[in-house]
């Protein structure tokens, strides 16, 4: 269930809480994630899944390792095209100089990689449209390829599927967690996240309140989840 | 909102101030008509203009290849240094230098550098280049600040800065950028004519000389080539083609451009006021001729010039704005009032001035009128494109009494934003028009550098960068003080 190397802790993390503008935002937790782990974060909107996210995020950067993000705003560069908006993932593998002559004159390789991502995503026919003119559906599924452009052994996404109809939104998830070796995922949708994920955490007014493998879950004990935010 | 409406308490104290002091000056000032039969040379003059007089082919094509590649360099150089030192704008020192560039006027700069190069392209290029270096620097930064405050890319951190800056940042500058350095390119081009006044083989130089000779059928000929270069900058001066026009510039001016002669340590010792040169001159004796003779009166002439020539220059806008605003008339009188306020405010105040200074013969008269037709015609654009993006509700007055009751309450606040902002410009030129023999800063400057008193000059020229500077943060504290909308941008 777990993965091939279940010993090694990807996140190991004491939290002492999270406040905002003196208002408590998330509580104290003690959270592990073992390498190989698909995790979805559950909550109602503003239970903190987001500062949930934000966290586990600064503590793997303090490790140093590679991550891809994709936070709920996506963070593309609305005047640059579909593709370099997805090249983005990669700036920090090649030289500056690559990157620079890449703006000029994309790099072929990289224009056939790219366009193989947005194929799966159904998006190749907008390989160089700019990034600002499309939908919000499609700019999300760039953000996805640039995530997935990225190769790094661990996402975090933040509603990566919000604004993605049932079909697209399987194809995308697929894709994040088949190409990731660990995600975690801020996600609405409890059907998806039963499907795609292997564990479940589930906040509630900034409470750890599940914590289980799907195995132990079902439709049931999750609604219990949206109905106490609910107060 | 409603209270908006009507100038403010504060607002009219300050207005009537500033015409109340316009009025005093205009009343004691030096402004007369010397000339005898102004209405003779007028009549001259417009017969000319409308039978204007071509120079040869050759002719046109040496001055445009001369006035574009000044231009083209200036503003190429100072794009470049500009974007250099925005990215290290942050700190204090760089800002002060930046303003010190900017607050000497072109032509100031171009007198000081044919002082050290020669009459010689280097001396023009740079004359453009450095001020344009601390205006285009500033712009810049606040563009780039403006960028920053927009919601941030998802950069992967490791990057590196160069890497960020082009995928991160330049994708959402660069179009602005573009737009205001091809802006200043539109400057330049009259900087570039004008420079022909202090003797550079431009545009500027033809006109200067057919004017001083009576020849208006000739000055009306290259004020035709002058407007067409301008209106048509859009078209012909793209980006795309700047690679091949800086070639061809270098190429056209190279061969007349010197770089050894010059002797940097000759200048500097000239430019030292001289009782630290010579040891029988003492300060008090060395200084104090030139401030009572020259700083103070010269001062107070760029002043008196400056303060009668911003007060009608919000006159001549306030009533001329309609003429393009959408609110008021028809197709036809916009198309007009559109390209009667291109020619006023495209005719650079001194080629204006000139002309004015020929029909009513020498005193601070020409030098107002020129200004405030030139800014006015600013202004009046500014506010009339304004007015065009004001929505009032479809039963609203039309006419006089749209005009007096809806429109100009509701712009009144902008306008004053615009004026404040041609405060400073206004200053600078009332300056730079003494070299037409107005005794403003620029009489004084120009005869100092005539005389080869370079000391003096540069003590001149730092009183008018001083008094910019401080017309400039006058004009910020009342805005802040009527709490007028604030502006970055303005063309």
């Amino acid at each position: 269930m777990i993965g091939e190397d279940t010993d090694s802790l990807l996140v190991d993390l004491k939290c002492e809480g999270v406040e905002y503008a003196g208002k408590k935002v998330l509580s104290p937790f003690h959270l592990q994630i073992t390498k190989g782990q698909h995790v979805a974060v559950l909550g109602a909107s503003g239970a903190g899944k987001t500062t949930l996210l934000k966290v586990i995020f600064d503590h793997l950067n303090t490790t140093h390792q590679k991550l891809a993000l994709i936070p709920q705003e996506l963070g593309l560069v609305e005047n640059l095209s579909v593709f370099h908006n997805v090249y983005i993932g990669r700036l920090d593998q090649y030289s500056t100089l690559s990157n620079l002559l890449n703006l000029v004159m994309p790099k072929l390789l990289a224009r056939d990689e790219v366009k193989s991502i947005l194929n799966d995503l159904s998006l190749s026919d907008k390989l160089f449209a700019s990034c600002g003119e499309l939908s919000g559906g499609q700019q999300q599924r760039i953000a996805i390829a640039r995530a997935i452009f990225r190769q790094a052994p661990v996402l975090i996404a933040d509603e990566p599927v919000a604004n993605l109809d049932q079909h697209q939104a399987e194809m995308a998830l697929k894709m994040m967690v088949g190409r990731h070796r660990s995600s975690i995922l801020a996600l609405h949708n409890t059907d998806q996240a039963l499907r795609y994920c292997n564990r479940i955490i589930g906040i509630a007014n900034g409470v750890i309140t599940i914590d289980t493998p799907i195995s132990q879950l079902d439709h049931q004990s999750l609604s219990g989840l949206y109905k106490t935010t609910h107060v | 909102m409603f209270n908006k409406l009507v100038p403010s308490g504060k607002t009219s104290r300050v207005l009537s101030g500033f015409i109340l002091l316009a009025l005093i000056l205009a009343v004691t000032g030096d402004l007369s008509i010397t000339t005898a039969t102004p209405g003779a040379e007028f009549q001259r003059m417009l017969s000319g203009m409308l039978h204007p007089q071509w120079p040869s082919l050759g002719e046109i094509t040496r001055i445009l290849l001369q006035t574009i590649s000044y231009a083209l360099l200036g503003v190429a150089i100072a794009a470049l240094g500009g974007f250099l030192l925005s990215l290290i704008f942050r700190f204090r020192f760089i800002r002060i230098i930046c303003a010190s560039l900017r607050a000497v006027h072109e032509l100031f700069w171009g007198l000081l550098l044919i002082q050290l190069f020669g009459l010689q392209p280097l001396a023009g290029v740079l004359a453009i280049a450095i001020p344009y270096t601390g205006i285009l620097a500033k712009i810049y930064a606040e563009i780039r600040e403006e960028a920053q405050q927009q919601k941030a890319p998802q950069l992967p951190i490791y990057s590196s800065l160069l890497s960020r800056f082009f995928y991160g940042d330049w994708p959402k500058i660069s179009a602005e950028f573009a737009n205001y350095t091809l802006y200043r390119f539109e400057c330049g081009l009259r900087s570039g004519t004008i420079l022909g006044f202090i003797g550079l083989p431009t545009l500027g130089f033809q006109l200067e000389s057919a004017f001083m000779q009576g020849h208006y059928d000739v000055v009306a000929g290259m004020l035709l080539i002058f407007y067409g270069l301008i209106a048509t900058v859009h078209w012909w001066g793209q980006f795309k083609f700047w690679p091949i026009y800086l070639v061809l510039a270098l190429s056209y001016l190279w061969p007349s451009m010197s770089f050894g002669s010059h002797d940097l340590g000759w200048l500097f010792q000239q430019l030292t006021p001289s009782p630290m040169r010579e040891s029988n001159v003492g300060y008090v004796d060395w200084f104090s001729p030139i401030f009572i003779e020259q700083l103070l009166p010269g001062l107070w002439q760029t002043m008196v010039t400056g303060q009668i020539a911003l007060v009608l220059s919000a006159g001549i806008a306030i009533v001329l704005y309609p003429l393009i605003s959408r609110h008021f008339g028809n197709a036809v009188t916009r198309s007009a009032g559109h390209v009667s306020l291109v020619v006023m405010r495209s005719t650079p105040e001194l080629i204006l001035g000139f002309a004015f200074l020929l029909l009513w013969g020498p005193s601070l008269l020409p030098a107002i009128a020129a200004l405030a037709i030139h800014n006015g015609a600013i202004i009046a654009h500014l506010t009339g494109r304004h007015s065009d993006s004001i929505q009032l509700r479809p039963d609203a007055l039309a006419g006089v009494s749209g005009y007096s009751y809806e429109m100009t309450p509701r712009l009144f606040n902008q306008f004053l934003v615009f004026t404040f902002y041609r405060w400073e410009v206004i200053m600078r030129e009332s300056a730079l028009l003494g070299i037409l023999g107005l005794h403003t800063l620029g009489f004084f400057i120009d005869s100092a550098f005539e005389s080869f008193r370079l000391d003096v000059a540069l003590i001149l020229i730092i009183a008018s960068a001083m008094l910019n500077v401080g017309v400039d943060s006058a004009g910020r504290y009342l805005r802040q003080y009527l709490q007028l909308p604030g502006h970055r941008v303005i063309r």
